[in-house]
């Protein structure tokens, strides 16, 4: 599934894995019922982290209920039922998920680009949907995605640079999780800091495939890296590993500032431990693409 | 005010010791040292002058006299050419510090350049490059500790991957107190080195 921004499932208690869960399936439930059957193949993790820390946010309780999952008619599942958060996150997912289909479809080879076109006609009308709820966001979402194109043409060797629009995107994501003027100014940081870090790790994990295919990696080009050497990649995934690391301290101190009212223990499994694993995941010697 | 218990996130019924544990966690969680030049610096501030109430407020109903000893702000240097452009950046007036320091020619760039560069980079979020600038403004003038500290935290985190200055999520989350087998076993140990010090013998085994 996707999503970089996942809990340490081994350090929550069950009970806080079963309310994560679902509204984990909540998000699923809430893409096929107002996007259609397609969108839930984007279901991802890291909007389900959000819909949790909004929930936390307004004091908002999970209203979780049984009932059989629709991908696997066989499973019962406990699904949290739509509220305003999971709506929220699920619109502004549409957005992002839009704008990298086109990604895909511009840079990628001819798998990406043929799965890219046939889940277009599927995504366009959900995009449009999402896009007149928020169109402040989505304009911002898309100037972005052009200035992201921008600095990849231009070869940016900048990793800080290069990791702004997504940064900024995410910023105003997260923005748009408080109504409350104080919270809105840090999860702002906080969402910043955030996107910076999802740009970063999927540039962490793609790093060899990039290299090989000749296409842009921030990382390969501030070390200069050109060829698909072991040893060298290596090398340059432990700098990597260290910025990495230093975004994620500095996601922890504006995350502690934030007033969370509900969810607060799993929200900082979340931070606190499942960033630095989902890291540590790209290091281990069994490790495949997250 | 409201109430000082749940400002410290602990129960009326709790010790004098829990009381300081509580305080000593979150005043190093909100400490003005980790947020130094972060843009959400003043907030962290009110936070901890909660904090201080709170604790202020619980230590005068329970009659203890209050032992508070951790720092206010520290004072920066402002004896410099470079005063202005601190000021600006300490109001989070960006691009006009920016500009003016971008405007300050390569011969006079200093190790106070690099770091008001650094603090510039720090605040937009571009952390890579501000570690690179703390880092040079270290190299060029080492017995400035603000720059060292600066450098410091930074390693900590890129070491560490959590905030500087916040101990391992996991050893706070399973800490349950009191006492452990490890702890008796070792407690038995010295005790009987002390009694074999002056004479006597507590484990003839050991």
């Amino acid at each position: 599934m996707l999503g970089y921004i996942r809990p340490c499932k081994p350090e929550l208690r069950i009970r806080e894995y079963e309310i994560y869960k679902s509204v984990y399936c909540g998000q699923c439930r809430q893409l096929g019922k107002v996007f259609g059957p397609f969108a839930r193949l984007t279901l991802s993790y890291d909007f389900a982290f959000l819909s949790l820390l909004q929930m936390g946010l307004n004091d908002t309780q999970a209203d979780i209920k049984q009932s059989r999952c629709e991908v696997n008619p066989f499973l019962k599942k406990s699904i949290c039922q739509s509220c305003d958060e999971i709506d929220y996150t699920c619109t502004v997912a549409m957005l992002m998920i839009y704008h990298k289909l086109q990604d895909n479809f511009q840079d990628n080879g001819i798998k990406d680009k043929l799965l890219s076109a046939a889940a277009y006609p599927f995504i366009l009308p959900a995009y449009e949907k999402a896009g007149k709820r928020f169109p402040e966001i989505e304009l911002i979402i898309a100037s972005m995605m052009c200035k992201q194109k921008e600095l990849e043409q231009a070869k940016c060797s900048s990793v800080d640079q290069a990791c702004e629009p997504t940064a900024k995107a995410m910023e105003e994501i997260a923005a748009g999780l408080s109504s409350d003027a104080v919270q809105q100014r840090i999860l702002r940081r906080f969402g910043y800091l955030l996107g910076r870090w999802v740009y970063q790790i999927d540039a962490l994990d793609d790093l060899t495939d990039d290299v090989k295919k000749g296409n842009y990696n921030p990382f390969a080009v501030k070390y200069e890296l050109t060829d698909a050497d072991e040893h060298k990649i290596a090398q340059v995934k432990e700098q990597a590993k260290a910025s990495l690391y230093m975004t994620i301290g500095e996601i922890g101190t504006a995350y502690e500032l934030l007033d969370i009212k509900r969810y607060k223990p799993i929200l900082d499994n979340i931070i606190h431990l499942g960033l630095k694993d989902s890291v540590d995941r790209l290091y281990s010697s069994c490790s495949k693409k997250i | 005010m409201s109430d000082p218990y749940k400002v410290l996130g602990i129960s009326p019924n709790a010790t004098d010791d829990e009381v300081k544990a509580a305080y000593r966690e979150l005043a190093r969680k909100y400490h003005p040292d980790r947020y130094v030049n972060n843009p959400l610096a003043d907030l962290a501030q009110e936070k901890m002058k909660d904090i201080n109430e709170a604790y202020d407020t619980i230590q005068k109903m329970r009659r203890v006299s209050s032992n508070r000893s951790y720092a206010d702000n520290q004072n920066y240097q402002a004896n410099n050419q470079f005063a202005d452009i601190r000021r600006l950046i300490s109001q989070n007036r960006i691009p006009e510090a920016e500009e003016l320091l971008k405007g300050i020619p390569i011969n006079q760039r200093n190790g106070e350049w690099y770091f008001l560069m650094g603090s510039i980079f720090y605040r937009r979020g571009w952390l890579d490059d501000a570690y690179t600038a703390f880092s040079r403004a270290s190299s060029l003038d080492p017995n400035n500790s603000e720059y060292r500290e600066a450098v410091s935290r930074m390693s900590f985190q890129r070491s560490n991957g959590r905030p500087f200055g916040q101990s391992d999520y996991r050893q706070t989350y399973y800490n349950c107190g009191g006492c452990g087998g490890c702890d008796i076993c070792t407690g038995l140990m010295c005790a009987d080195c002390c009694c074999e010090c002056l004479g006597g013998d507590l484990i003839r085994c050991c």
